[in-house]
């Protein structure tokens, strides 16, 4: 039985390498088309998702967060098998006793690490060495795992970085995250801990973009890497314009709050808003503080998520020939976002779901490959090792997930 | 297909042809597909690729036990993704539910949850067991698994989340008393009464002032530091500044800061449940929220305590009325810098709190 030709056979030699090379086209032929696109689609329906998310937190609460990972493995199927791309849906096919070990294992370390600067810095220093020494490499194991139980027209993807590279770009991110509030806990003077923490931020993007490219140049499908451009700048960028959002948000709520405030004092109730100094009611200064982020949040988010998935995606080639574009608009997911927010509030929360399948619906539409070959025609081969090989990287001991 | 009516008498009619499914194969290795129909046959699922080769006598069927077939949950709609036994998968189109239903049943895979996903009226049932579920946990489940859980946490834990927290909140909040050695009786008698009603527990009185006012208020730390300001000491006569110290004293006694800590564990942990399949900020935030609402209950308690202590140093418990009242004075003067204490106003309403003092 002949098996369709793999892409990189074509590319050795065949009607693909004249087709993408630019052989120079015939005469009298129809000028070749600049490109064939196919974007993702999604059609679960926030009621079926609804009913998954009651029954998955129902079980959840009941087995004190045991059946959390069996959760998991029904809502990313669920996902997965309602995604798909030129006809054919994507699967999962996680163990959810895998994740269960590495939730354990995240839950375990973060505990370590919220409490360990309260008991002793020693303790706490300890803890953040644990952090490097271990962190990365859970975060490449988490990377592979949910990659290599994803599978779209029977092939998994894949994950294999290099140990060497993957500590090079996971330890910076953690010293980043973690440096100020360190220093914080060692008791260093506040304007220090400032300084540091204003230094540390200016490194963030960079470090995001080195995490991207960790994460995208070296996934694969079918025996072809992915490959990603070099993105620093452009981060640069995003988080500039983010962050002037989120003030502008911020300055916006907060005179919001301070106005209905100062009113309410002015009715004589006391409130939160003389409490400069700290000494005033902790739940209205509460309140009053996750309204104003929520606020800032809702602002800045929307720009951000849309604007990175542009870079991200943008930069990201497969095979070296299959390129794709994030289409996501801020002003859109803006829009959104807000709606769905607001319908979430106005149900006390029972609109979440439905909320949660929108938001994921545009984001996932949004994402389309764009190819200078008929990509119907696209048949991939995964070397006769590899497709087993990608399936039995989940199995090794650190092939644990633990996202959440 | 038309099948000629069965008369009576006559031969029985041959068995009917299983239902067939359309689908498509994947081999597991390339991303090709064959067109593909499959139907049941005994404990077996038939495979039969459509367009076979030409020059092929006969389709190559393949036949799966069902036990080998990996089998996920069905959803309402879309195409059923089979795993077969050689790595390859077998998308269904689904188009007759009834199909994989039928191949479930047989396989012997029950599924409850996928079946009870499916039915409106159980969905609508576990909603109301979680929200039933949920407003218990937020009313009682939390703190009944706080107190369940709290002792098994050491003394060694609070001792030390304490001595780090009071290193900190000093450096930021407090400066040095401008009270110099005008409270030795106050400390004398708040030794005693540590001895009188302290459970053990090892207890230091510091005097301190907020930084740029005397402050009205009192704190406790876990580590058993009880911490009084200047605000307090020139405005309470020494037994009410006593009952002050009392109060402090029970929240230390019945351990309720690492209480809060387990309570907050518990209610983040609820909400990451619920919410934070998409958003762990709002879960940490709705967690926090309802977190601060408990304060209100260790208040009760530590006024209680207090009540107690008071009677067993031989203060009476009623010098509480009037340092409720100095306390409400202090509230009404609304807004002055400092005049809220904030141990005081997540806290029970002070006019019921006036009136459980009254009591004998």
């Amino acid at each position: 039985m002949s098996r369709p030709r793999s892409l990189a056979d074509e590319l050795e030699d065949g009607p693909l390498r004249r087709e993408v090379f630019g052989a120079p086209p015939e005469p009298g032929a129809a000028p070749p088309e600049p490109s064939f696109r196919a974007r993702l689609v999604f059609d679960g329906t926030g009621a079926e998702y609804f009913r998954i998310w009651v029954v998955n937190v129902l079980l959840t609460l009941l087995t004190l967060g045991l059946y959390s990972a069996w959760a998991k493995v029904r809502k990313a199927r669920w996902f997965a098998q309602h995604t798909s791309l030129m006809g054919d849906r994507f699967d999962y096919h996680g163990q959810p006793w895998r994740i269960l070990l590495g939730r354990v294992l995240a839950l375990g370390l973060l505990v370590l690490w919220t409490w360990s600067f309260d008991l002793s810095l020693w303790l706490g220093v300890a803890v953040l060495g644990l952090m490097l020494a271990v962190g990365p490499l859970l975060f490449a194991s988490a990377q592979r795992f949910r990659l290599a139980s994803t599978s779209w027209r029977g092939l998994r993807f894949g994950f294999d970085a290099p140990r060497a590279e993957v500590y090079r770009v996971c330890v910076p991110l953690l010293l980043v995250w973690t440096l100020g509030s360190v220093a914080a806990a060692a008791g260093a003077p506040d304007a220090w801990v400032a300084a540091t923490t204003a230094v540390l931020a200016l490194l963030l993007p960079w470090a995001h973009a080195r995490l991207k490219q960790l994460q995208h140049a070296h996934a694969s499908f079918g025996g072809h890497g992915f490959a990603f451009e070099r993105a620093g700048t452009a981060f640069y960028g995003l988080y500039a314009k983010a962050v002037a959002l989120a003030i502008v948000g911020t300055t916006l709520s907060s005179l919001a709050t301070a106005l209905v405030l100062r009113a309410r004092q002015d009715a004589g109730v006391p409130a939160a808003a003389a409490a400069v100094d700290g000494a005033d009611d902790p739940l209205h200064i509460l309140l009053a503080t996750s309204a104003v982020l929520l606020v800032a949040w809702l602002v800045a988010w929307p720009y951000f998520a849309a604007r990175a998935q542009q870079i991200v995606w943008g930069r990201t080639r497969w095979a070296g020939q299959v390129g794709f574009e994030g289409r996501m608009r801020g002003s859109a997911l803006w829009t959104l976002t807000a709606g769905q927010t607001a319908l979430t509030l106005l149900s006390a929360g029972l609109y979440w779901p439905f909320a949660a399948v929108a938001i994921a619906r545009y984001r996932i539409e949004s994402v389309e490959l764009v190819s200078g070959q008929p990509l119907q025609e696209l048949t991939v081969t995964a070397p006769p090792a590899a497709g087993r090989a990608t399936g039995d990287a989940a199995a090794d001991l650190f092939g644990l997930d633990l996202g959440w | 297909m038309v099948r000629p009516m069965a008369v009576a008498g006559d031969h029985p009619p041959p068995p009917p042809s299983p239902p067939r499914e359309a689908g498509r194969i994947f081999d597991g290795r390339s991303t090709a597909s064959r067109e593909a129909e499959a139907w049941l046959d005994a404990d077996a699922l038939v495979v039969e690729p459509s367009g076979a080769a030409a020059g092929a006598a006969a389709p190559q069927r393949t036949r799966h036990a069902l036990s080998d077939l990996a089998l996920g949950e069905r959803w309402q709609r879309g195409p059923y993704p089979v795993g077969l036994p050689d790595g390859g998968t077998l998308w269904l189109e689904a188009r007759d539910p009834a199909f994989v239903d039928d191949l479930l049943r047989r396989a012997g895979r029950r599924q409850p949850v996928a079946r009870a996903l499916r039915s409106w009226p159980a969905v609508l049932a576990c909603l109301a067991v979680l929200v039933a579920l949920l407003v218990w946990f937020d009313r009682q489940g939390v703190s009944l698994a706080a107190r369940t859980l709290l002792p098994l946490v050491p003394l060694g834990v609070d001792d030390a989340v304490g001595r780090r927290a009071w290193e900190r909140v000093d450096a930021a909040w407090f400066a040095a008393s401008r009270r110099e050695g005008r409270d030795a009786g106050l400390h004398a008698r708040f030794e005693a009464m540590a001895r009188a009603c302290g459970e053990g527990r090892s207890l230091r009185l510091l005097v301190r002032r907020q930084k740029d006012v005397p402050g009205f208020n009192a704190l406790a730390l876990p580590d058993g530091t009880v911490v009084i300001l200047d605000g307090l000491l020139e405005t309470l006569t020494e037994d009410e500044a006593l009952a002050v110290l009392g109060h402090e004293i029970g929240h230390v006694v019945h351990r309720h800061g690492m209480d809060n800590v387990m309570r907050s564990i518990g209610l983040v942990a609820a909400a990451g449940a619920v919410l934070g399949d998409f958003s762990s900020v709002a879960a940490a935030a709705v967690g926090t929220v309802q977190w601060m609402r408990y304060s209100r209950e260790a208040e009760r308690q530590a006024d209680a305590f207090a009540r107690q202590c008071l009677a067993r140093v031989g203060v009476a418990p009623r010098v509480m009325v009037s340092m409720w009242a100095k306390f409400r004075a202090e509230m009404d003067k609304g807004g002055a810098a400092g005049g809220l204490p904030d141990w005081l106003s997540t806290h029970p309403g002070i006019d019921e709190r006036i009136r459980a003092a009254e009591q004998p």
